[in-house]
């Protein structure tokens, strides 16, 4: 059975037909190309038509013609649009004229560069130029560093790398630095949060070192489609931006299919859950012998889905081995074979995080399943481009869970035609990620007086570091005077220094892995069910002075859930905002939030029973951090509808759809950011809703949020109307075992209340 | 106002030139030049240079060699023609503000000494300030370059590689960087690795000079002591500093003529595990004569010399054709329990191939094997066994089909 064949026979399925709340298909489309530009180089040109290709999309030109002229561009492509000769194209050329040239390809993760490197070093054998690329991370070996740091013309690594290996050392890359031309950023949308508030800082000091050694590169970033990529590139390069986003590629047609698993608790909201619903899809697709791949949100989930499947090709009698993991965590060696046994189909069925929604090569597969919405409307695109990679007919079906925002996604299909309202948010102005740069670039290269890291703050940060002992101010240069490596203590993919590490005592003390501090107690607490690899752990003890749990294997019947207190202290109010208008205050400021896990919740596996309780001792750990809170005055409840109780259960309920809703505006996860919501709020004894970015110092997040807040709550009004279930379930206000009866009325009255033109 | 008055004008109400010498010699840096009488140079951005002699240990000197001619050919890894003259060596040394590496690791102290007629001169460079580097690099681009030879003491892979990150971080070429450079830490190695618990230069200096240092500075108090003088102005553990890198230095020089001695006449050494590791070399290198006078001192000392020796030295044998020497020394390995396998299976090589005596290899060849069997069921996953047992088997198999074809 083909693919159209396959369609169509789900589009006669009745019950499959149930449950399909939309069926979009996205009508190809033609190619936008041009001849390729004259006076390219003749070496790329005559290797280029030797390869096919003939002409260049119109967006792969535009890149050429604005990087040959000097420009930073960042550049908007969908998955399979040629991105890689985007840059590559204006790279190569200047390689070509100028043998001396240096660039940097900077890749998120480790599996991409691997990939990205092939690619190139095709291109390279092609042209049979003497251009040598290289990847440079921690697996590099010593011998073939000394080569790369003098011979590589195009180094291929990570932002981790270039902080901890590269800079720091720079020294014994004065050829590069001397000569560096291109800084590539592949898919620069995935720097946003920490991550890429740390990259901004990362390519500070990369500036720094560059003027150092008298030159200046231009960046080409590639994004994904987001609402605001020129933004971010331009706030994690601190350069003007060229936006590239008018694609020439050609679009194949597309079926997507948004699938509603049935209701199986009116009342409740309650629906059957995902990892059933995809079992039951893939059954219907396995046996058509299409290949397929499935992605779930987390590590967790790529288990059970994988427990599961392997139940099911037992039963259909079909080798377990034709059905795979795929994660981070997994061997590389075992990675590889992944990837190849999906190219020669050997492998039928991947079950993938978002590990396999970038670039790394595993040919075509013929249908993409997404086990809960991903999370963000660019990765749904990238993972539905996992479908049918070539001009053909491919199908994405995305079966939703009954989280909110998947519920909110299913209704509302429009998001994937129209613009994507999706920011990636960074702030490279957060106190402790700039302080811990400032630290490198000083033992890179010593600061003058009057030299700018960042605007206004520069020189209160040098002088703090000179009182701290840890810089030495002299002959008008701050200078590095302690006997310590400061890139080694910074971790690019979190704030905090700190992490607990986790010792396997069932399997020779093994380390099976690390949990940052502040995520601590409420993930490996003394009697924690800890999961890891789809295996189970029960913490036998979290030794909080040495920072190392004990954990032994268990197969246990139920998981535990934290129990966490959080309180909240308005430090500063940095803007305010009269929305008087509309009935409400908001404010964006500094805060001291307290968080405290003091009991857990046993949940049983499937049935999601409470079976039990358990009490947790562990200090108090305190964040300071931006928020945003929005002040509701107390005539805006002068109906009697409003009792003290009821403003309570209502502003809860519209917490816990708008935290839910978030991630459509800013791409973080639901876990980034933290909603409080009080009835009488310490600071005002008003009833306030609190937001808070749930990092040292704050990344950005509210701080947008803060910008755009009126449609976000407009968001959360149309899904909590929207919803079929009377008082609120768990899709939209929240359980209302939980929420109380009037999570979803009394969150609908107050939004009416303050008149957000509905 | 006429111009002159203008000018004076203009001079009461400008800042005076701050410049001046002597602005940037702080009091600890004159407390310090006074300590060792050394002179402060470039007094705009002031160092101390701090020059001293002493005459070497006469006991170390070589007769009849007034030239002091270096040879640690028969110590280098690859047999490389190790030879050089004491006087054309520039020995170097540095203290610095941590053993992390990178580009925030700064060298405060750097100690050089040459030679001149048995007398070493020893001229150390304290740099009481960070940003003080740009003269002195200058100055040692002149001085290095004068000598042929760069000595140290684990200086290929830390204290060269960081002065030569100094010197482009004060965009200056190191041209000294392309020089010969013997890292003595390696020879050390392969002489002492099994004699001292560690190849440090104080393990050295303390079991083969013997001598001892009073109240030398730990190297981790070495960061943290610079960092206080920056701070607060105090040269008492600065003071230790200069000395501990003065007696790395002369060490590190004394060193050498140790090395030297060793790698010229090493049958002359008096340590069993010392020379053991020298018969090793002279095996790897084939030098017969060497291998057997440093066997025949072992026995002097020990008696007999180990039977890891005894196989080196039957293997020498047989490069030798001497036969009959090898075969009785693999009989004695066979008796004694240790290398019976490669004995055994040198031994059915010589009967198989030397002498054509195919029943007594086979002999050897079933020997080898029964007790490989018993061993195999001992330890059943033992790799080596198995590999063993195929190619005693395989032998076995060939012999057979020799004898059958006779």
């Amino acid at each position: 059975m083909n693919l159209e064949q396959l369609i169509d026979y789900l589009s006669k399925d009745s019950e499959f037909q149930q449950n399909i709340r939309k069926w979009l298909v996205l009508d190809a489309q033609p190619e936008k190309s041009l001849d390729l530009p004259e006076n390219l180089h003749s070496r790329l040109k005559y290797t280029l038509n030797q390869k096919g290709i003939k002409k260049l999309y119109t967006h792969q030109l535009e890149t050429y013609e604005k990087v040959r002229s000097g420009k930073d561009v960042v550049v908007v492509t969908p998955t399979a649009s040629g991105k890689t000769l985007s840059y590559n194209l204006p790279v190569f050329e200047e390689l070509l004229q100028n043998p001396e040239s240096r660039a940097i390809y900077l890749f998120p993760t480790k599996a991409l560069s691997q990939d990205q490197l092939k690619e190139a070093q095709d291109l390279v054998d092609l042209l049979g130029a003497r251009i040598k690329t290289y990847t440079f991370d921690g697996d590099t070996p010593s011998d073939i560093r000394r080569t790369i740091r003098s011979a590589g013309h195009i180094v291929v690594t990570n932002p981790d790398m270039l902080h901890q290996g590269i800079l720091p050392h720079h020294t014994l890359w004065i050829k590069l630095f001397e000569n560096l031309r291109y800084i590539v950023i592949d898919e620069i949308h995935s720097y946003r949060g920490v991550f890429g508030s740390h990259l901004s800082n990362v390519l500070r000091r990369l500036k720094r070192i560059c003027e150092f050694y008298g030159s200046k590169p231009q960046y080409i970033c590639s994004s994904a489609t987001i609402a605001n990529p020129k933004e971010l590139a331009e706030k994690i390069t601190d350069r003007e931006m060229i936006l590239i986003d008018d694609n020439g590629a050609p679009r194949s047609k597309k079926h997507f299919l948004f699938y509603n698993p049935p209701v199986v608790n009116a009342e409740l909201g309650l629906r059957r859950s995902v990892v059933n619903e995809v079992c039951n899809i893939v059954k219907k697709i396995m046996l058509t012998g299409a290949q397929i791949i499935v992605f779930a949100r987390s590590r967790l989930r790529v288990e059970i889905l994988l427990t599961y499947l392997h139940d099911l090709a037992e039963q259909l009698k079909i080798p377990k081995n034709k059905i795979r993991g795929y994660r981070g965590g997994y061997l590389p060696k075992e990675r590889r074979e992944i990837e190849k046994g999906l190219k020669d189909g050997s492998i039928q069925v991947v079950v993938s995080t978002n590990a396999l929604e970038l670039g790394i090569d595993i040919g075509q597969l013929d249908v993409a399943i997404m086990a809960g919405y991903p999370g963000s409307i660019s990765s749904t695109w990238q993972q539905s481009g996992r479908a049918g990679r070539r001009q053909s007919t491919s199908l994405t079906i995305l079966v939703a869970s009954s989280a909110p925002i998947d519920q909110y996604i299913i209704e509302h299909p429009d998001y994937f035609f129209d613009k994507n309202p999706e920011t990636a948010q960074i702030d490279g102005e957060n106190l402790p990620i700039l302080m811990s740069h400032i630290k490198c670039a000083a033992f890179e290269l010593p600061f003058k007086t009057n030299e700018v890291f960042t605007k206004d703050v520069t020189h209160h940060l040098l002088d703090f570091l000179v009182n701290e002992n840890i810089l030495r101010k002299t002959d008008d240069k701050y200078f590095w005077m302690r006997d310590i490596y400061p890139a080694d203590e910074i971790s690019l993919r979190n704030t905090g220094p700190e992490n607990v590490v986790i010792i396997d005592t069932s399997n020779a003390n093994n380390v099976i892995g690390e949990i940052d501090l502040f995520s601590a107690p409420e993930m490996i607490h003394d009697d924690a069910i800890y999961i890891h690899s789809g295996l189970q752990y029960h913490v036998d003890k979290l030794d909080w002075e040495e920072k190392k749990a004990y954990v032994h294997r268990v197969n246990s019947d139920h998981y535990t859930d934290a129990i966490t207190k959080t309180n909240l202290k308005v430090l500063d109010i940095l803007e305010e905002s009269d929305e008087g208008k509309y009935g409400y205050n908001k404010y964006y400021g500094e805060v001291a939030v307290n968080r405290v896990t003091t009991g857990y919740k046993k949940i049983k596996f499937h049935t999601h029973e409470n079976i039990g309780m358990g009490k947790v001792y562990l200090p108090e750990q305190e964040m300071q951090t931006n928020a945003l809170w929005w002040e509701f005055p107390d005539e805006l409840f002068s109906n009697p509808f409003f009792k003290e109780s009821v403003i309570g259960e209502g502003l809860n309920g519209l917490a816990y759809t708008l935290r839910n809703l978030i991630p459509l505006y800013i791409m973080c996860d639901i876990t980034d950011i933290s909603l409080v919501p009080m009835v009488r709020a310490p600071f005002s004894k008003l009833p306030t809703i609190y937001v808070y970015d749930k990092y040292q110092g704050g990344i950005g997040l509210t701080k947008k949020l803060f910008s755009i807040d009126r449609m976000a709550l407009k968001a959360v009004y149309d899904h909590l109307k929207g919803c079929s279930c009377r008082n609120g379930c768990p899709s939209c206000s929240g359980p209302t075992l939980e929420a109380g009866e009037h999570g979803k009325s009394g969150a609908l009255k107050i939004l009416e209340l303050i008149d957000l033109d509905v | 106002m006429d111009l002159k008055d203008k000018l004076a004008y203009y001079k009461s109400k400008t800042p005076q030139d701050e410049s001046k010498p002597g602005k940037n010699i702080q009091p600890s840096l004159k407390a310090l030049a006074d300590e060792f009488h050394a002179e402060i140079c470039q007094p705009l951005a002031p160092y101390l240079k701090i020059s001293r002699t002493k005459d070497i240990n006469p006991i170390l000197l070589p007769v009849n060699d007034q030239q002091l001619n270096i040879n640690l050919t028969f110590l280098d890894r690859d047999s490389q023609n190790t030879t050089f003259l004491m006087e054309e060596c520039v020995f170097f040394d540095l203290e610095t503000t941590g053993l992390m590496g990178g580009t925030g690791t700064f060298a405060f102290l750097l100690g050089f000494a040459t030679i001149v007629n048995n007398t070493l001169k020893i001229d150390q460079y304290f740099l009481p300030d960070f940003g003080r580097e740009y003269y002195l690099f200058k100055e040692l681009n002149e001085f290095i370059p004068s000598y042929k030879t760069i000595v140290s003491y684990n200086g290929k892979s830390y204290d060269f590689p960081l002065l030569k990150s100094r010197y482009i971080m004060n965009h200056i070429e190191p041209v000294f960087s392309d020089m010969i450079h013997y890292d003595l830490l390696h020879f050390a190695r392969r002489v002492w690795k099994d004699a001292l618990p560690t190849c440090d230069l104080i393990s050295i200096e303390e079991n083969i000079i013997n001598r001892y240092r009073k109240s030398d500075i730990p190297s981790w108090m070495i960061p943290q002591s610079y960092f206080d003088f920056l701070n607060i102005g105090t040269i008492h553990e600065i003071i230790r500093i200069i000395e501990h890198n003065y007696l790395d230095i002369i060490t590190l020089a004394e060193l050498t003529l140790i090395l030297n001695r060793i790698s010229n006449y090493p049958e002359n050494e008096k340590n069993v595990l010392v020379l053991n590791r020298l018969a090793k070399l002279a095996y790897q290198q084939d030098s017969i004569q060497k291998f057997d006078q440093i066997c025949a001192s072992i026995e002097n000392i020990a008696g007999r010399i180990s039977h890891s020796l005894m196989m080196d030295k039957s293997m020498m044998h047989k490069r030798k054709n001497d036969w009959t020497a090898a075969a009785q020394i693999w009989e004695i390995l066979i008796e004694s329990g240790t290398y019976t396998f490669p004995a055994l299976e040198e031994l059915a090589k010589y009967y198989e191939h030397h002498t054509k005596d195919f029943i007594r290899a086979m002999e050897y060849t079933s020997r080898a094997l029964k007790a490989l069997d018993l061993l195999n069921q001992l330890e059943t996953y033992n790799m080596s066994y198995t590999e063993l047992i195929q190619r005693f088997s395989y032998r076995l198999e060939r012999l057979k089909s020799k004898l059958s074809c006779l």
